[in-house]
């Protein structure tokens, strides 16, 4: 399998030519790759804007750790000390029991007499903690739930599982959807190939018989499969930064309250996915083919 | 032990349940030209390609120098088969490509540095008679020259063993003459020769080893023999 860089050099520029020579049955494929990558790509968009805005929606509000019962003094300078160490963690509040009861009457009122003396032993201590843009919030929780002093960390859990579930929907949706792309895609690449292995099948035979080895023969159509997966997912990467780009702007102006994820954010990371995952989708087309139609020529 | 082919007990039998070959005992020594001759489907093809590893015998051994050639392995083939050189009636030359690069692509194909290719390919036109002939493509060549090309890249990896299936078949008896002649000095040259014909003319002017086929069997294998039994 091992090839010198010039017969490689010699397979690529084979398999760019069979692209070339082979063109309508060639920009199908790269259709197809295209439309597959825009679907994984706008699904991951979709998925990281709602768990992006979940993530917004935890930071703006606060999060109020609560204490367990009759803990000590070292018990809650264990949780200051963690909360300081915390990169995410914008400010905290130390709120003792008296403090908790004075919040209760400023919201329900004095006056009343709902609440007596004594009634804050009942009351929790807790912090009360302001998170920054870094915060992973959701590790936060963790992190503190898991000290022995924390009784119980309330944040707003139901909306942010809420928007973290839709997210995931929206994402396995998508990874069906982009399955059965993927299916056609894969179909369509392997056929473009078996024409081009069908059209060259005299010089193919010609190749084996003057004892070119199989790797050799292979690689020009394992190089067209590439191509047509590496121009596809280019394509795709080109219109999402466009087209993102541009909605973003949009909803800038109608619909500011959302807080989208910056496409310069996310745009390397996605462009390697599509790419890899285009590249997949071309190696595994053209390994199908070269498998099945080129030992029949 | 000077054998370059040998077959023992060969028989081939294709799947739809044609026997192509049956019980074919053979040896064929190193620098010899042999004519194997007989009717169509009386097996010689089918005989190659037992050589060439196209196809694997249903039984029997196939040895070429001392390799066993059902045995190779899937990967050993392509090494065997630049040892094996084949020419056919009908030529398969590639259209797209001059006779320079129709010789050159058997080089190529098995890595040889372009200073090889520069070095063996005008070597091997020159010995086919074809020097002025480099840039020409198929369709501008006559059916002699074509087979001529053909010869060029089937010798330019320097074949132990060289087969040519019906060469003539396609040319008048001049042209047929020249490619013969071509086989004759290449097989001069210490490469083995096995060709297989309908030419009766050149078989009995050249009076060498003939073997005869029928019906996948060898009915005739005489030294400086004849197209027919001669009575």
């Amino acid at each position: 399998m091992t090839l010198k860089a010039k017969t490689l050099f010699h397979c690529f520029k084979e398999g760019w030519g069979n692209l070339a020579r082979n063109s309508l049955m060639s920009l199908a494929s790269i259709g197809t790759v295209l439309v597959s990558l825009l679907v994984l790509g706008g699904v991951s968009l979709l998925a990281l804007n709602l768990n992006h805005m979940a993530d917004m929606a935890l930071q703006s509000t606060k999060i109020r750790v609560l204490l367990k019962e009759d803990v000590n003094f070292d018990a809650t300078e264990q949780v200051r000390f963690w909360l300081q160490r915390q990169a995410g963690v914008e400010s905290y509040q130390f709120i003792s029991k008296q403090e908790g009861l004075m919040r209760l009457e400023g919201i329900f009122g004095i006056e009343e007499g709902v609440f007596r003396d004594g009634d804050e032993e009942f009351l929790p201590e807790e912090f009360e903690v302001s998170l920054n843009s870094d915060a992973d919030a959701e590790k936060l929780v963790t992190g503190l739930l898991s000290l022995s002093s924390v009784e119980e960390v309330l944040y707003g859990q139901e909306f942010y599982s809420q928007v973290r579930t839709v997210s995931k929907i929206a994402f396995i949706g998508g990874i069906i959807v982009l399955l059965l792309v993927g299916f056609a895609t894969l179909l369509i690449i392997t056929n473009t190939i078996r024409l081009t292995v069908f059209a060259r099948r005299r010089e193919i035979e010609i190749m084996s018989l003057v004892g070119a080895t199989d790797w050799y023969i292979r690689w020009p159509y394992i190089f067209e499969g590439l191509l047509i997966g590496i121009i596809g997912s280019l394509l795709a990467a080109l219109l999402l930064s466009r087209g993102y780009y541009f909605l973003e702007r949009k909803l800038v102006n109608v619909a500011s309250f959302l807080h989208l994820v910056t496409y310069d954010s996310v745009q390397l990371h996605l462009t390697w996915i599509l790419i890899g995952v285009g590249a997949a989708f071309g190696l595994i087309g053209s390994l199908i083919s070269v498998k099945r139609f080129l030992k029949a020529s | 032990m000077n054998a370059m082919l040998r077959m023992r007990s060969v028989s081939k039998v294709y799947h739809n349940g044609t026997v192509a070959l049956s019980s074919i005992n053979l040896t064929v020594d190193k620098g010899e030209l042999v004519f194997i001759v007989g009717p169509s489907g009386a097996g010689k093809s089918t005989l190659f390609k037992l050589v060439n590893r196209k196809e694997l015998p249903s039984s029997g051994e196939v040895w070429v120098g001392r390799k066993s050639v059902p045995d190779l392995k899937k990967g050993e083939v392509p090494i065997f088969r630049r040892n094996v050189g084949m020419i056919y009636q009908d030529f398969k030359l590639l259209s797209n490509k001059t006779t320079f690069e129709n010789i050159a692509f058997a080089l190529e194909v098995v890595e040889a540095s372009r200073r090889e290719v520069l070095r063996q390919v005008p070597a091997v036109l020159e010995l086919v008679g074809l020097r002025d002939k480099g840039k020409a493509y198929p369709h501008e060549l006559s059916g002699g020259e074509q087979q001529r090309v053909s010869l060029a890249r089937a010798i330019v990896n320097r074949p132990i063993i060289l087969m040519a299936d019906e060469p003539t078949g396609n040319l008048d008896p001049d042209t047929s003459w020249g490619i013969m002649d071509l086989l004759v000095e290449i097989n001069r040259r210490g490469t083995t020769v096995l060709m297989a014909t309908h030419n009766k003319d050149i078989v009995n002017r050249m009076r060498r080893r003939v073997i005869a086929m029928e019906h996948g069997k060898i009915i005739r294998d005489e030294q400086r023999g004849a197209y027919d039994i001669e009575s």
